[in-house]
């Protein structure tokens, strides 16, 4: 099934993109074409039956898309924060990391904590300081998460400047 | 004479009790009149949704729909369903409510269809459609979830690896609807407390002068099923409102009327079961924990309990007489164990007291609706026959 979407999809991709036409933008005239089409049948017996039958597939899809909706919105994420040595990154002195502006935690070298955030994105500040207790760096950055259950950030990679420190969650 | 005021007693028998018993309790519990609003107005919004439920079979003239556990139990899917996945907040209420509609509105045409089968003793018919409904909903919960319904987070499954554990904590949806608005009522001698938690502004304050003591308003709740109660009002005066209320008076005068009595009273049950649905999530989401195998059960009984308490009857009920009964069963609730321990010193006694009341009670007026049924019955034959011979 999702293969064959993705073939027809193929498909009509280029064309909307070459159009400049935005995927829902496309859903919306597909629904109105479909209602002129059979606005232009109403003469005929079956209009009934079939505008009937095309209102309910339009509330139901219209029902299905909102539960998608809130279950991209809604969805409560784990996130594991990591101050272990990765690959050449080593772990940091001490770093506080706070998400979405919520209390921070505090992490020493090979510590690891974990923070919830809800929704598809969040904003994750980490202070990092020196041996002496003073801070050298801060840095925000906002992280996408989508659908996907649980991540783990890697505090060494992201104090390193990589973009790599977003990484499956230990579980 | 005589017989209006016995009409007048007969009819408010119920309420009337009620309201004398809880005369004499509230004193003995010793509870402030503060603590009393708060604890009733965290039940109305608790517990009026799922009553509110029953009001539209009542009008089709189905009687107390016992079958409105399916609703219950159609919810409580749908929020096994969100913890699962990890939703919280009103996008996961809202979520279980959009996963538990569909289900609901099945079993509620598979009621609807055997309640039709069994025109005249629909409540017993819903009560014991309830308990069969039940098996196959922990055939579902207990066996197929975690085996063939797919099931990912471990904390939800028994240790086995399929079925589902008897308590599931719904903290990520707990009070998120009783707390959208943050409302707290207060006296003026209390308000200075609340005014320095950042500056009065994560809450809406109201001031009352003459309150002692605090009391948190539920207030998006309460807004949900003031909008309930007008959709109520409005659909009693729709076409289909109005088939309801003509199957309710006569079937067989409506089906003359060209009225499709099975398939609106099937509607009646749908609806029903749908709002029931919705009714159990509003209720567990201020309880905060899903007993998965238990809490269900109570719903029917707790709401046909508290609406008959109200003076509603097997045929007539109003949305005043839901609220009649959710205070007043409620109030037993909350002050029936504490008089009986301060009058007798057991909280054990003022519970059985309780119970033997609030349910003899329903009893009671269950029996009074049949007797003044019979009465009505016999009263129309009479007046069939004529007066003959000066009787």
């Amino acid at each position: 099934m999702t293969e064959m979407f993705n073939e027809y999809w193929g498909i009509v991709r280029p064309y909307l993109d070459a159009w400049g036409i935005s995927p829902c933008l496309a859903g919306v005239i597909a629904l109105v074409a479909v209602w002129l089409l059979l606005y232009v049948l109403r003469g005929l017996r079956l209009f009934r039956f079939l505008m009937r039958w095309y209102q309910r597939i339009i509330v139901v899809t219209g029902l299905v898309a909102l539960g998608f909706w809130l279950f991209y919105v809604g969805r409560e994420h784990k996130i594991f924060l990591d101050n272990k040595a990765v690959n050449d990154y080593a772990p940091l002195e001490q770093v506080n990391v706070s998400i979405n502006g919520g209390e921070a935690a505090e992490l020493m070298p090979k510590d690891r904590d974990m923070r919830k955030a809800v929704g598809p994105e969040f904003e994750l500040k980490a202070e990092i300081f020196d041996e002496k207790g003073e801070i050298i760096n801060t840095i925000t950055r906002k992280v996408i998460i989508g659908c996907s259950q649980d991540i783990m950030i890697s505090l060494p990679i992201l104090a390193g400047g990589s973009e790599d420190f977003v990484m499956p969650s230990p579980r | 004479m005589i017989r209006k005021l016995f009409d007048i007693i007969a009819n408010n028998a119920v309420p009337a009790v009620f309201i004398i018993i809880s005369a004499f309790a509230i004193p003995l519990s010793g509870y402030s009149a503060s603590y009393l609003v708060q604890e009733l107005l965290t039940r109305i919004g608790r517990n009026s949704f799922l009553i509110l439920s029953l009001l539209i079979p009542i009008m089709a003239g189905m009687g107390l729909n016992f079958g409105m556990v399916l609703g219950a139990m159609a919810g409580q899917i749908g929020l096994l369903f969100i913890y699962d996945w990890g939703i919280v907040g009103i996008p996961g209420m809202v979520l279980a409510c959009l996963i538990g509609t569909p289900i609901a509105i099945v079993l509620g045409i598979f009621c609807g269809h055997i309640m039709n089968r069994a025109k005249g003793r629909e409540m017993v018919t819903g009560y014991i459609l309830g308990f069969f409904i039940n098996g196959v909903y922990q055939m579902v919960v207990l066996y197929l979830m975690g085996w063939i319904i797919p099931i990912t987070n471990p904390t939800l499954l028994l240790s086995r690896g399929y079925g589902v554990r008897n308590a599931v904590s719904l903290l990520g949806i707990r009070g998120v609807l009783d707390n959208i608005i943050p409302t707290i009522i207060t006296g003026t001698k209390d308000a200075t407390q609340f005014l320095n938690i950042n500056g009065g502004k994560s809450f809406l304050l109201l001031q009352l002068p003459f309150l002692e003591g605090s009391i948190r308003l539920p207030l998006a709740t309460l807004i949900v099923i003031a909008l309930f109660c007008v959709f109520i009002m409005w659909f009693r005066r729709t076409k289909l409102g109005q088939d309801m209320r003509a199957i309710g008076q006569s079937q067989s005068v409506a089906d003359s009327a060209g009225i499709p009595v099975n398939r609106t009273r099937i509607i009646a049950i749908v609806i029903s079961t749908v709002l029931a649905c919705y009714g159990q999530i509003i209720y567990l989401q201020n309880m905060g924990t899903l007993n998965t195998y238990n809490s269900h059960d109570q719903a029917g009984m707790f709401s046909i309990a508290a609406l008959l308490i109200g003076g509603a009857s097997v045929s007539r009920a109003t949305i005043a007489n839901v609220f009649a009964g959710v205070i007043l069963f409620h109030l037993m609730f909350i002050v029936a164990p504490v008089a009986g321990k301060n009058l007798i010193g057991d909280a054990q006694i003022g519970e059985y007291f309780r119970v033997f009341v609030s349910y003899g009670i329903i009893a009671i007026s269950l029996v009074l609706h049949a007797w003044r049924r019979n009465r009505e019955r016999e009263a129309s034959r009479r007046s069939l026959r004529g007066n003959k011979g000066g009787e």
